[in-house]
């Protein structure tokens, strides 16, 4: 009796990731992708009831400033959440996971964030 | 002696009023929220009219204008969240000082015990920020949409910031199993209508309790700092050289600045012998 699984069929529960942790694999890339001359960080806590990511860059040449590129306001269950583009200045609700992808990839892949990485990189050259 | 002034702009047009502020009252230090005035603009404006030449700010989209007479060498930008930016300043012969230019989230967004438990997040990033620069002669400055007297300004786990300067002398205060750094809040000081007006934002609703005016916009110092504000240089303007800021009936006057009234103040900084 003790031997006999109760739990039903474990392997079938999916996998899931969390908004941070998608936050996480793009913080990583950017700090690859530019030599960690910008550096990805994510800064993860409760907020009120939900949790909250920061996905932030740091210029390890300018005394490590910090500049934040936006956050995710999420609930326990995930979805639906809120995105917030610090940059231009736009928020939108995410009802699922592709929603939030699709964000996500809007607002890094947009030109005025590419301009701030541009201008935050540049620095690293005129404070040496 | 370092001038600071801080304005919460309200989107208004009003650069004319600010370069006039900035020339009367010889400020070295200007910040502006909720501003679309973009800094070139500003630039342009105060050093067009000013002996003395203003120098930009990190040019990337911040929600939050600082713009100072001290060139780019002087100042370090420290960071740039939603709601605060941290400047460090080293000017010659003056000790450092810490400046943290903040806009909280407004009312209308968010409830008075949200406020407060945001608040616990805002003060790791000022621990970050003095950690970050190794000192604790911290100010912060503006509009923190919390009057002095609520959770989130007084509570230990908030900005812990208090009307006693004695009190701020001891430092910190440790609650449960932690030490929690002072604040000293001269805001305190400007409350009633000694001075024709009773705070720098006003706003009337219908609901039970109505404070009708608030003050929102402030400032904090650490206790290292308390001897070097210079407290009587410590106002809320209501005049741009002969313009009242108020209407007729002694509320800040939209249609002429902004619906906040500015704030001034002066620092003098302990000296590096």
């Amino acid at each position: 009796m003790a031997d006999k699984s109760l739990w039903g069929d474990l392997k079938s529960i999916e996998n899931i990731k969390t908004p941070a942790a998608y936050l996480v694999e793009q913080a990583t890339l950017l700090s690859k992708e530019t030599g960690n001359l910008l550096v990805g960080v994510v800064e993860t806590k409760q907020w009120g009831v939900d949790f909250r990511s920061d996905l932030i860059v740091e210029v390890p040449y300018m005394n490590n400033y910090r500049y934040s590129l936006l956050y995710v306001e999420y609930p326990l269950e995930m979805y639906p959440l809120h995105i917030y583009d610090l940059i231009n200045k736009r928020e939108k609700e995410c009802a699922s996971q592709e929603q939030f992808i699709d964000s996500l990839r809007e607002i890094l892949s947009s030109p005025a964030v590419h301009k701030v990485l541009a201008t935050l990189k540049a620095q690293n050259f005129s404070s040496t | 002696m370092i001038t600071f002034l801080f304005w919460n702009i309200n989107k208004k047009p009003i650069l004319n009023l600010i370069v006039q502020l900035v020339n009367e009252h010889n400020v070295d230090v200007l910040i502006l929220a909720e501003s679309n005035i973009n800094d070139r603009e500003i630039l342009i404006e105060l050093n067009n009219s000013l002996k003395i030449v203003f120098y930009p700010d990190i040019p990337i989209p911040k929600r939050l204008q600082i713009l100072t007479r001290y060139p780019s060498k002087f100042i370090t930008p420290i960071s740039d969240s939603p709601y605060i930016s941290f400047r460090h300043f080293r000017l010659p012969l003056y000790e450092p000082i810490l400046l943290g230019a903040i806009h909280l989230p407004s009312k209308l967004y968010h409830s008075e015990s949200e406020q407060v438990i945001d608040c616990t997040a805002y003060t790791s990033e000022i621990k970050r920020a003095e950690n970050n620069v190794g000192h604790t002669r911290t100010i912060l400055v503006g509009d923190f949409n919390m009057n002095p007297f609520e959770q989130g300004i007084v509570a230990a786990a908030g900005f812990h910031a208090i009307s006693d300067k004695e009190i701020t002398k001891r430092g910190c205060r440790h609650v449960g199993e932690q030490d929690y750094r002072f604040f000293y809040n001269p805001m305190w000081r400007h409350f009633g209508d000694r001075q024709g007006f009773a705070g720098t934002y006003y706003y009337d609703k219908g609901t039970q309790i109505n404070y009708y005016w608030h003050i929102f916009d402030q400032i904090l110092v650490r206790p290292e700092l308390l001897e070097e504000l210079i407290i009587d240089e410590l106002k809320i303007l209501s005049q741009v050289g002969s313009i009242s800021l108020l209407n007729s009936y002694g509320k800040p006057d939209s249609s002429v600045g902004s619906d906040h009234l500015p704030l001034l103040f002066s620092i003098e900084p302990e000296r590096r012998i």
